[in-house]
């Protein structure tokens, strides 16, 4: 489905984000990207959603090199940048402007109703909470039926309650839907409850310290047992790619 | 189910008190008291004239002031230097306008423009514009076409810092949302960008236009026969203070009036801004 082949990312200014990269993404799956901070999970993002070009390597979809945004790829950004300029359901139809209007408008009421807002179509964008904001912006998102949404960190400016309904509802709509999901975050509990494979990154160069499956089916509860043995997993592999680069530094 | 559903939190949601934004109340009374000062400064003075406190020679009183604009109303002369006024600011922002929004798009867009172009631009901002004024009249002659283009000298500046850095301080952000979607060059620039530094642009454009009514009042005294500045320096000369004192309250009138057509006719395009008002 989304393939990418040994990506190495060098910025202009000399930093090596990505090092021999590859990640190969099935059809239906939820894959989780972890690591701390400055390990490159963006970078690999942007480069899978075609936005940044890799130095070196290619990413595919469908079999088809991608130089540039696919239609088929979505992207959530952390941020919900939105049109400040547009109403929410103008915003939620931004990428639909080639279908009639009648159409488009069905369509994005359809999604408003599926993130839970109907009745906020006509607000601006300044009128709505953080979290109503990044709800409106995965319905942007959802509204082209993308078969892979790319998610950076999407839910991490918001507060606990918040971003457990959204990590739930995320579930609810890849239950209904299958979509390909890519997810980029620092919170091991949201990387346990999502993933169906979690895929740890290291940091200086960023590179893939280990690749596992979670073997947990869905829905989970946050409180079982099982879901503890996930993330304490997901720890001591965090853990150990830390270690790990802290011995390279001082070594 | 999940945690949050399990804690009674649910996530359709209504919108809470009201839907669409209430109105803003503007009560009259702030209105109101920004009138009791003039009102009461005029009435003082009149007053003071008629009781012959004081003689209002160099002064006039607002009654002298009011016969002095009927006079020239009726005479249909205030309406011609209305008229002629009104007709060089026209074409002077119209022609500062166009140019800086031109030169400003360009060198928003293009980084090697802006390296060649800007430096200079800056330099001449530089300049005080009516220090134009002897070259523009051994250019152009003492006609309508030196005035003009003083005006639209005046103008251009201010429009061209606007557009250049609203197109600079575009939220790189929201562009990577429009090439997410592949929108083309076109389709960027129309559903992204021109949205995007509109605010600023209309800002821009008031901003210019309160420089061209400055600047058509120094063209004016270049020398005209006639103009809202002619009525000035002929008051002057013959020793009218009311027909200066004319002039210049219908200058205010003119220059509010403008700037109010301006930024209602941008209203609808800038409804979506938290802080925009056209009292502003
Ligand atoms: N535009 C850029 N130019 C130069 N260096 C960059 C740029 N963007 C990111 N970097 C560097 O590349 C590395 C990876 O950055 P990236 O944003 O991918 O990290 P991240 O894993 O997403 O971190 P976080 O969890 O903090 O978001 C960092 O060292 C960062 O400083
Ligand atoms: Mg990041």
């Amino acid at each position: 489905m989304l393939e990418a082949h040994q990506i190495r990312k060098t910025y202009p200014n000399g930093t090596v984000a990505l090092h021999d990269v590859s990640l190969n993404v099935t059809a239906g799956e939820i894959v989780v990207i972890v690591g701390g901070s400055g390990c490159g999970k963006s970078t690999l993002l942007r480069v899978l959603s075609g936005l940044e070009r890799p130095s070196a390597g290619w990413v595919s979809v469908d079999g088809a090199r991608i130089e540039e945004p696919h239609p088929a790829v979505g992207m959530i950004f952390q941020e919900p940048r939105l049109m400040p300029w547009l109403t929410v359901r103008q915003n939620v139809g931004f990428g639909l402007s080639h279908l009639p209007k009648a159409e488009r408008l069905a369509r994005v009421d359809e999604v408003l109703a599926r993130v839970g807002l109907a009745d906020y179509g006509r607000r601006w964008p300044r009128e709505l909470s953080g979290g109503q904001s990044q709800r409106v912006s995965i319905a942007r998102a959802l509204v082209t039926q993308p078969s892979v949404l790319l998610l950076d960190e999407p839910f991490s400016a918001l507060d606990a309650f918040t971003r457990i309904e959204l990590q739930d509802h995320l579930l609810e709509l890849w239950a209904g839907s299958r979509q390909t999901l890519v997810l980029v975050t620092h919170d091991i509990e949201e990387a346990v409850a999502l993933a169906t494979r979690l895929v740890v990154l290291k940091p200086a160069p960023g590179r893939i310290a280990t690749t596992f499956d979670v073997q947990l089916g869905q829905p989970r509860s946050r409180l079982s047992i099982a879901f503890g043995d996930e993330k304490r997993r997901l720890l001591a592999a965090l853990d150990h790619s830390l270690s790990e680069f802290r011995a390279q530094v001082s070594g | 189910m999940g945690i949050a559903e399990q804690a009674g939190f649910s996530i359709a949601e209504k919108p809470g008190t009201k839907a669409r934004h209430p109105k803003r109340m503007r009560g009259l009374a702030p209105i109101f008291a920004g009138f009791i000062l003039p009102i009461t400064l005029g009435l003082g003075w009149e007053i003071a004239v008629r009781t012959g406190v004081a003689d209002g020679r160099l002064v006039p009183p607002p009654s002298r002031i009011f016969e002095t604009v009927v006079e020239l109303a009726q005479s249909g002369e205030l309406l011609l230097h209305i008229k002629a006024t009104c007709l060089r600011v026209l074409a002077g922002f119209s022609g500062g306008t166009l140019a800086g929004t031109l030169l400003g798009a360009i060198a928003g867009y293009s980084l090697l423009t802006r390296r060649l172009v800007d430096p200079t631009l800056q330099a001449l901002r530089a300049v005080p514009s009516i220090a134009w004024v002897p070259l523009f009249i051994l250019w152009f002659g003492i006609f309508e076409t030196s005035k003009i283009t003083l005006i639209a000298v005046g103008v251009l500046f201010p429009v061209y810092l606007g557009v250049l850095g609203a197109i600079l301080s575009v939220d790189r952000k929201i562009v990577e949302v429009g090439r997410v979607f592949r929108l083309s060059p076109f389709a960027l620039t129309r559903r992204v960008l021109l949205p995007s530094i509109l605010p600023a642009y209309v800002v821009a454009l008031r901003g210019g236009l309160g420089l061209g009514w400055m600047f058509v009042v120094a063209a004016e005294f270049m020398g005209a026969s006639e103009g809202l500045g002619y009525l000035l320096v002929d008051g002057q000369q013959l020793g009218k203070p009311q027909q200066i004192v004319t002039a210049i309250l219908i200058f205010a009138i003119l220059g509010q009036a403008s700037d109010w057509l301006l930024s209602t006719a941008a209203a609808p395009f800038l409804r979506w801004q938290d802080s925009f008002s056209t009292s502003d």
